[in-house]
């Protein structure tokens, strides 16, 4: 019975990885919401965003400085990405839209390659040590972690239902056409949607690489995992999604401790498809997004 | 304040519009009413441009629409209703009012935001026991009172409705049509509304243009369109 | 052209000619290093033909097809390595591990949107990769498995170069042949209309979701044969042989190459298939390049080459083999179609109450009313594309309620939708044939049965030409012409007149007339009142989702009631 004191622990272990897949699932769900696209090169987002800080943070800027302009770096990636969307044709379907976002992901992959190679890297960021909470030892880098996450939700509510523009976004993932009726141009929000996406995506990549480092290899695998956590929360709610994919780091931690840590990749995987399997609109929305059968 | 020339609206093969002149002065409610299909929701589309002319000019108070995207002609001073209403489902009754304003910059600030939902709530009390319900879970009549309140909330000149008698009790129709007279006639807001049920909208206009398979067949002062036998034929296929 | 095209042997051409140019190849070079390259390209055509059908034809996004390709090259490599089997055994079961791996994928995602298949599929080949490289007691982990035997035919082992194309060349022949005849077939057209527009597939009665399982399993197998060939010629396999690039850079061949054509992946792989080879240097800008030209290829010229030449159909008409012109014979005593008490809600908006009518064999029934007031709503409940909130609907006695559109057109009801939902990627004779083979029967019979609606539409003219060149009267007579090439008992026609001159809608009312006359029941929602009074037999009124009136033309046209809902109160008089 002594696995069963290890739990806490091996929850604890999926807590900060959980987080960076809720923010890149949150991503998912902002951009979807606004265009009904779902960008393949999500992940990609938290390895330039990760990667530019190790860099930078190389070349002798210090860490805090390297934060922001690394979330930077990615806001620019993500208006590129959006820029190029919006060359498609009119009347081009899901599929199209799907195999431009995967084609720009494995470009952008190849060229983190390039630049990066392929092995793992770091830098340091947060302060050593952990604290005992619950029975686990959590690190002082997942507690920062979890609590820009929250503060990253706060922010996100805050803009989302507080301010105009934020309604209008709302609005406009309600319906485009009424939305140009009071004055909303709905390009102007799917581009502010990519913005948010890349830099909810980039804060995962810096705060995730510290702790756990980071290959340019990631970018596709957190991308599912991402997918995974906005299908467990509901593509149509950025928090649900924020919250699907604290569960899925938990489970994946449960899974990695209980089972074995060869198949960690695999366990996300199963989770998606019995998610699919059994409650396809996720833990949050009461049906599924228009246009399922 | 409105002058349409010429308009003409295609939908790939199909032409919808054809040849259509009209205008609506300042403080005046005009009514273009039309069976199914007649057209009337692309003329009324076409000048909120929503959907591109294939030709004929739109001028709003001298000012030429034509080139204008539909979301800068909210600043230009019109607001759209669109048939079937049109609500923000997901977010709340005074969410699409605040949004009303969102295309007006000048009038996005919280205070004036504030007075010009009050200002719609007189218009429309019944309104003011649901501000933070869902929109999408209103009733049909309440959700017909959001929108227009909700257009109303960017000050237009020019007010556009589709169909807003649409589905609703009498006693509802008759609720919103006496808060449009109120407007034209104390705000001086020039209305366009497209109607089916013809003598609601005779009724509630001052002038009117009958369509007919995208094509002006009448036109007139309401009292003589009223009278005029042809427009029943034009209904019911004459049968 | 055409009709060559369309005799059982002229549609063997393409593939023939493809075969007869590949078979050439080694007399062309004695060199083994490129007939091992040209080898290698043919096990890609094995693969990618698979996965057009899947991506090209049903328009399904398996974005981890090299997974596929790994299951087959593992399995070969694993039975004959560890257990001593032979390769002609191995490859069998290789084939089907894959089919059973694409149905556990496809079960939960081929119900939903596409993107839900597009990730699951992205995942799988990093899951798989993690089970070999984590299980590498067994797999040989990242270091492989070797010294895989090679295939021996009558006691010869096949270890020359040349000998072992022409294996692989005929492998591809079979696979070739019998994709290419079963696109050229039904199922085709079939695939082509659940790619480009699942409801109207689903009202043709196509059971979408079965069908896209199955294109989704063969094209597993196939590509798990491609596998095996591929390991006992190069007698190694690793964890990163078949990876996610390799997955990417099938579908960038397909794609540029032409995606639902065949042909056009076999030219994507010959021309990109020798990139890998060229780049071997520089292998890593692979992806980037492959990435770069996937996305400029799916913004600019989306149906690739292939998209160049003009597709020519196999289906054409043929003389009449008379076919039974009488709709399905449905015996109930009582109404063909018996709906009662059907309701439907949108949020807080009651779109349909209580909807009550009954509709008899060979009569014309046409639902009318304002704007707004539930008629499409109610045609799409009683056909089944949209669920009812309470309410029941019977053909012929028997309760459809609760079940899905395509078994409402399986049953005999058939329908048309307000903008004619024909399938853009198939000619008009094609769109009707495919209204046709709902009832089966052979090849012949659906043609037969197509000619003859073709016929008295009279489309003629234009049975070769795409949904694109033909007028909107045309497009509609085709999409009518697609409905009744089932011959539904009963067919519900929404807003047919639409956009139509005074003249096309006489010639739709002889049409229909003509139907009514054979027996079909026809129910029409309408507002162009040319054309609906003069058809019908009984009028159904509906205002604000409730029906206020049930007769004949000219009493429900001197009702008070109607005349109040379309011109408004106090016209009852005008």
């Amino acid at each position: 019975m002594e696995w069963l004191v290890a739990v806490p622990q091996f929850l604890a272990g999926g807590l900060a990885i959980g987080a960076v897949y809720g923010l890149i699932g949150a991503g998912f769900s902002l951009i979807y919401n606004t265009s009904r696209v779902i960008n393949f090169a999500q992940g990609q987002f938290v390895v330039y965003g990760g990667l530019s800080a190790v860099s930078l943070v190389a070349n002798g800027i210090h860490p805090l400085l390297a934060l922001p302009i690394a979330v930077l770096a990615c806001i620019v990636l993500g208006g590129a990405l959006q820029a190029v969307l919006a060359t498609a044709r009119r009347g081009s379907d899901e599929l199209t839209f799907i195999l431009v976002t995967i084609g720009i992901a494995i470009a952008w992959q190849g060229l983190a390659h390039q630049i990066w190679g392929s092995g793992y890297h770091t830098f340091s960021l947060y302060p050593e040590g952990a604290a005992f909470v619950l029975g686990a030892s959590v690190s002082y880098g997942t507690m920062v972690t979890l609590g820009v996450t929250l503060l990253v939700c706060l922010v996100l509510w805050l803009f989302l239902y507080r301010t105009l523009v934020g309604k209008a976004m709302r609005a406009c993932a309600n319906d485009p056409r009424v939305a140009l009726t009071v004055g909303i141009r709905p390009r102007t929000m799917v581009l502010g949607a990519y913005l948010a996406s890349a830099s909810l995506g980039g804060l995962a990549g810096v705060l995730v690489t510290p702790s756990l480092m980071m290959s340019a290899e990631f970018g596709v695998l957190l991308g599912i995992k991402g997918f995974t956590a906005a299908v467990v929360g509901g593509l149509a709610n950025p928090f649900g999604a924020i919250v699907g994919g604290i569960l899925l780091g938990l489970f994946e931690g449960l899974c990695v401790g209980l089972i074995s840590s060869d198949l960690q990749d695999a366990y996300a995987f199963i989770a998606l498809l019995a998610v699919l399997l059994l409650r396809p609109q996720g833990l949050f929305a009461r049906k599924l997004p228009a246009g399922v059968r | 304040m409105l002058e349409v020339r010429g308009l003409r609206v295609r939908y790939d093969a199909v032409l919808a519009v054809e040849a259509l002149d009209l205008r609506v002065d300042r403080g005046e409610i005009v009514v273009l009413i039309g069976a199914n299909g007649a057209g009337k929701s692309s003329v009324l589309n076409a000048i909120a441009g929503l959907v591109r002319p294939a030709a004929g000019a739109v001028v709003l108070d001298g000012t030429e629409l034509t080139a204008r995207h539909p979301a800068d002609r909210v600043r230009d001073g019109l607001a759209l209703v669109i048939e079937g209403r049109g609500v923000f489902a997901d977010l709340s009754v005074r969410e699409n009012l605040e949004l009303g304003a969102y295309g007006k910059p000048a009038l996005r600030g919280a205070h004036v935001r504030a007075r010009e939902i009050d200002r719609v709530m007189s218009l429309f009390p019944r309104l003011g026991q649901r501000m933070d319900q869902a929109a999408g879970s209103l009733s049909g009549g309440e959700q017909q009172m959001l929108v227009i309140g909700r257009a109303l909330m960017s000050n237009p000149r020019l007010l556009l409705l589709d169909e807003p008698s649409l589905g609703l009790a009498p006693r509802v129709v008759e609720e919103i049509a006496s808060a449009l007279r109120h407007l034209a006639r104390d705000a001086g807001v020039a209305i366009l509304v497209a109607e089916q049920n013809a003598v609601l909208g005779l009724d509630l206009a001052q002038r009117g243009y009958v369509l007919h398979n995208g094509r002006l067949a009448l036109e007139g002062p309401c009292g003589a369109l009223r009278d005029d036998r042809d427009l029943a034929r034009l209904y019911l296929g004459g049968v | 052209m055409s009709a060559l095209a369309q005799t059982a042997a002229g549609r063997q051409a393409v593939p023939i000619a493809i075969l007869a140019a590949l078979a050439i190849v080694p007399l062309l070079t004695r060199d083994d290093y490129l007939l091992g390259v040209w080898t290698f390209i043919l096990l890609n055509i094995i693969v990618v033909v698979g996965l057009d059908v899947l991506l090209g034809y049903a328009g399904q996004l398996s974005l981890g097809h090299g997974a596929f390709v790994a299951i087959g090259a593992y399995a070969s490599a694993l039975l004959t390595t560890k257990l001593g089997w032979s390769g002609w055994a191995a490859i069998p079961v290789g084939m089907m591990v894959a089919a059973l791996v694409a149905a556990l994928i496809a079960v939960p995602t081929l119900r939903l949107r596409g993107y839900y298949l597009a990730m699951a599929t992205l995942g799988f080949p990093i899951l798989f990769d993690a089970i070999i490289r984590g299980g590498s007691n067994w797999s040989g982990g990242s270091s492989g498995v070797t010294a895989i035997p090679r295939l021996a035919l009558g006691g010869v082992v096949l270890r020359d170069p040349t000998a072992y194309y022409y294996l692989v060349l005929a492998f591809l022949a079979v696979v070739l042949l019998l994709v290419w005849n079963l696109m050229e077939s039904r199922l085709g057209l079939r695939l082509r209309a659940i790619h480009a527009d699942e409801a109207a597939a689903m009202a043709r009665g196509i059971h979408v979701v079965r069908t896209k399982i199955g294109v989704f399993t063969l094209s597993a197998a196939i590509a798990a044969l491609g596998g095996s060939l591929y390991v006992h010629n190069v007698q190694f396999v690793a964890a990163g042989t078949f990876g996610l690039n390799y997955s990417l850079m099938l579908v960038v061949m397909l794609v540029a190459g032409g995606m639902g054509r065949i042909w056009g992946g076999v030219v994507g792989v010959i021309v990109l298939g020798w990139l890998p080879e060229l780049l071997r240097d520089a292998a890593t800008w692979q992806p980037v390049i492959f990435g770069v030209l996937l996305a400029l290829i799916m913004l600019f010229s989306p149906s690739g080459l292939a998209g160049l030449v003009r597709r020519r159909s196999s289906f054409g008409p043929r003389s009449n083999n008379h076919v039974s012109d009488a709709p399905r014979h449905r015996t109930a005593s009582g109404p063909l179609l018996r709906v009662s008490g059907l309701r439907k809600r949108f949020g807080g908006v009651t779109a349909v109450s209580d909807l009550t009518f009954d509709v008899a064999a060979g009569e014309i029934r046409s639902i009318i009313g304002p704007n707004g007031a539930g008629k499409s709503t109610a045609l799409a409940l009683v056909s089944g594309a949209l669920p009812a909130d309470a309410g029941s609907v019977q053909l012929a006695g028997e309760e459809f309620a609760g079940r899905p559109a395509h078994e409402r057109a399986r049953a005999g009801l058939g329908r048309t939708f307000q903008h004619a939902r024909l399938i853009p990627t198939l000619t008009v004779f094609e769109n009707i044939v495919l209204g046709a083979s709902m009832l089966g029967g052979s090849r012949r019979d659906s043609e037969g049965r197509a000619t003859c609606v073709l016929e008295s539409l009279g489309l003629g003219a234009v049975a070769q030409r795409f949904p694109d060149e033909i007028n909107h009267f045309e497009r509609r007579l085709t999409e009518v012409g697609s409905a009744l090439a089932a011959r539904p008992a009963l067919v519900l026609l929404d807003e047919p007149a639409a956009g139509l001159s005074a003249a096309e809608i006489e010639l739709l009312a002889n049409v229909l007339r003509e139907e009514r006359d054979r027996g079909t029941a026809i129910v029409l929602v309408d507002h162009i009142m040319a054309l609906v009074m003069p058809l019908s037999d009984r009028i159904l009124v509906l205002d604000s989702g409730a029906q206020i009136a049930d007769g004949d033309p000219s009493s429900v046209t001197a009702d008070a009631r109607v005349r109040s809902a379309y011109l408004g109160q106090g016209a009852a008089h005008a």
